[in-house]
């Protein structure tokens, strides 16, 4: 698997939508108790690294929603396994 | 600005027709009386005159229309078998269409007509062996294709060999009834796909019920469940046109959960949209209500009257002031998404709903 480094609140985020679904960027600042810019550059980083897939929705109340991708799930899961093996 | 009105309710799926039920029960009930009667031992009890003779002549015909009757339900089998296995997602809904009732009317007038000419040919034949020799044989040979010869080291249906394909008329017949049904079907597709988008309007929600759709599904192989969660993904990707991936969203959930899946998540949306306080439209209208009515500096002013957590209070303070990361309608949308977790959707409705003044007296009224 690709070496993967990511930082407590990154992983916060990503926790956060494999959990709760997909949603809007603010959405994932309100649960996660991050700030919105924070947040914004966060979920573009994880965007650029393929983690999340983030795009715009007018029906969303800030026009964008993100979503985790199928590499972040395998990732997490693969993380948490190590954890419970520690 | 964006609407967030309720979206009118679909019209209500029809209910199972009680007059159909009623017909098969008695058919049910005629079958087991014309069995009895059959089986009743009529030289054992006292009965009838005329029941001996009516037995022997039912017994008679029996003998004569059961074949028939035998290779008519292998062909119907048959039928139906390839139908489901042609429109995998929507077999009940393929089997009601027109041009399915066509092909298995054809499949067992076919096998009967190839009944009556077995008999005709060979008549001395056991029926038995005739029945499950024709009501079987008959449908595999329209359906076969005789290659007579291949040149070497060519591949199965190309040019380079002689064949016999007695099945090609039926594959014509085959190919024009499922052409038929899909075009049936067409309409259904398009009706459920526009109710789930009514009811479930955002693509978080859609995409949502989409993966879990495709995860939840039992028969699906670990790379046919990969495959359809990256074609999944590609739908979210931001350069697929926002109304594109809705439509084709929707389409995977029918696709993947099938119409009584879709009808069940229709229902419990309804449901909710009927009900008083539907949990998920309250929170949504809510954030519109807080990101219309307020300005970041009265979203603070907000907070510290509904909350008196300094951390809540720092977190809001912070989250309004102006940065270059992101723009106002983010910060606003995170405040009032924060601001429903933290306080609570009662407290803030009631905050956010305009307390009735004084009634105005009589002479208030008469200066106005």
């Amino acid at each position: 698997m690709k070496q993967i480094q990511l930082e407590d609140k990154e992983l916060k985020v990503l926790q956060t939508l494999e959990q709760q679904g997909a949603m809007s960027p603010s959405q994932v600042s309100a649960s996660t108790w991050l700030l919105p810019g924070e947040t914004l550059t966060m979920l573009q980083s994880l965007s650029s690294a393929g983690l999340v897939l983030l795009r715009n929705d007018t029906r969303s109340p800030d026009g964008m929603v993100v979503a985790i991708t199928q590499n972040a799930r395998s990732f997490l899961g693969y993380s948490s396994v190590r954890s419970l093996k520690k | 600005m964006l609407s967030t009105s309720q979206p009118t309710l679909p019209p209500a799926a029809p209910k199972p027709n009680g007059a159909l039920r009623i017909g098969l029960f008695f058919l049910v009930l005629v079958a087991i009386a014309a069995c009895a009667f059959l089986l009743y031992p009529s030289d054992l009890f006292m009965s009838p005159n005329w029941v001996p003779a009516v037995q022997s002549q039912l017994r008679a015909i029996l003998t004569v229309v059961s074949p028939y009757f035998g290779v008519a339900l292998l062909g119907t089998v048959v039928a139906i078998a390839e139908l489901a296995s042609t429109f995998p997602t929507y077999p009940r809904e393929a089997l009601r269409t027109r041009w399915a009732r066509i092909l298995v009317l054809v499949n067992v007038v076919a096998a009967i007509l190839a009944l009556i000419i077995a008999r005709v040919t060979v008549p001395e034949t056991n029926p038995v062996l005739l029945v499950i020799g024709v009501g079987v044989g008959f449908q595999a040979i329209i359906r076969t294709r005789f290659v007579l010869a291949r040149a070497m080291g060519t591949e199965e249906g190309g040019e380079n060999e002689v064949s016999l394909n007695l099945g090609w008329l039926y594959e014509q017949f085959q190919h024009l009834c499922r052409t038929q049904i899909d075009l049936e079907l067409m309409k259904n597709r398009r009706t459920a796909v526009t109710q789930i988008l009514q009811y479930y309007p955002t693509i978080a929600e859609l995409y949502d019920i989409a993966y879990y759709t495709i995860i939840a599904r039992a028969t699906l192989t670990p790379e046919e469940e990969k495959t359809r969660i990256e074609q999944l993904q590609t739908l979210i990707d931001p350069k697929a046109p926002e109304q594109f991936s809705r439509n084709s969203m929707a389409l995977t959930i029918l696709e993947n959960g099938g119409p009584a899946y879709v009808e069940m998540l229709l229902s419990q949306a309804m449901t909710e949209a009927n009900g008083t306080t539907p949990r998920r439209a309250l929170q949504e209208k809510l954030v519109w209500q807080i990101i219309n009515n307020y300005s970041l500096d009265g979203l603070v002013e907000l907070t510290s009257i509904l909350t008196e957590d300094n951390k809540v209070r720092d977190w809001v303070k912070q989250a309004a002031t102006t940065n270059n990361n992101t723009v106002e309608a983010n910060q606003k949308a995170a405040i009032a998404y924060f601001l429903v977790q933290q306080i609570g959707e009662d407290r803030l409705q009631q905050e956010l709903t305009p307390t009735p003044g004084p009634e105005p007296t009589p002479n208030a009224q008469a200066d106005a």
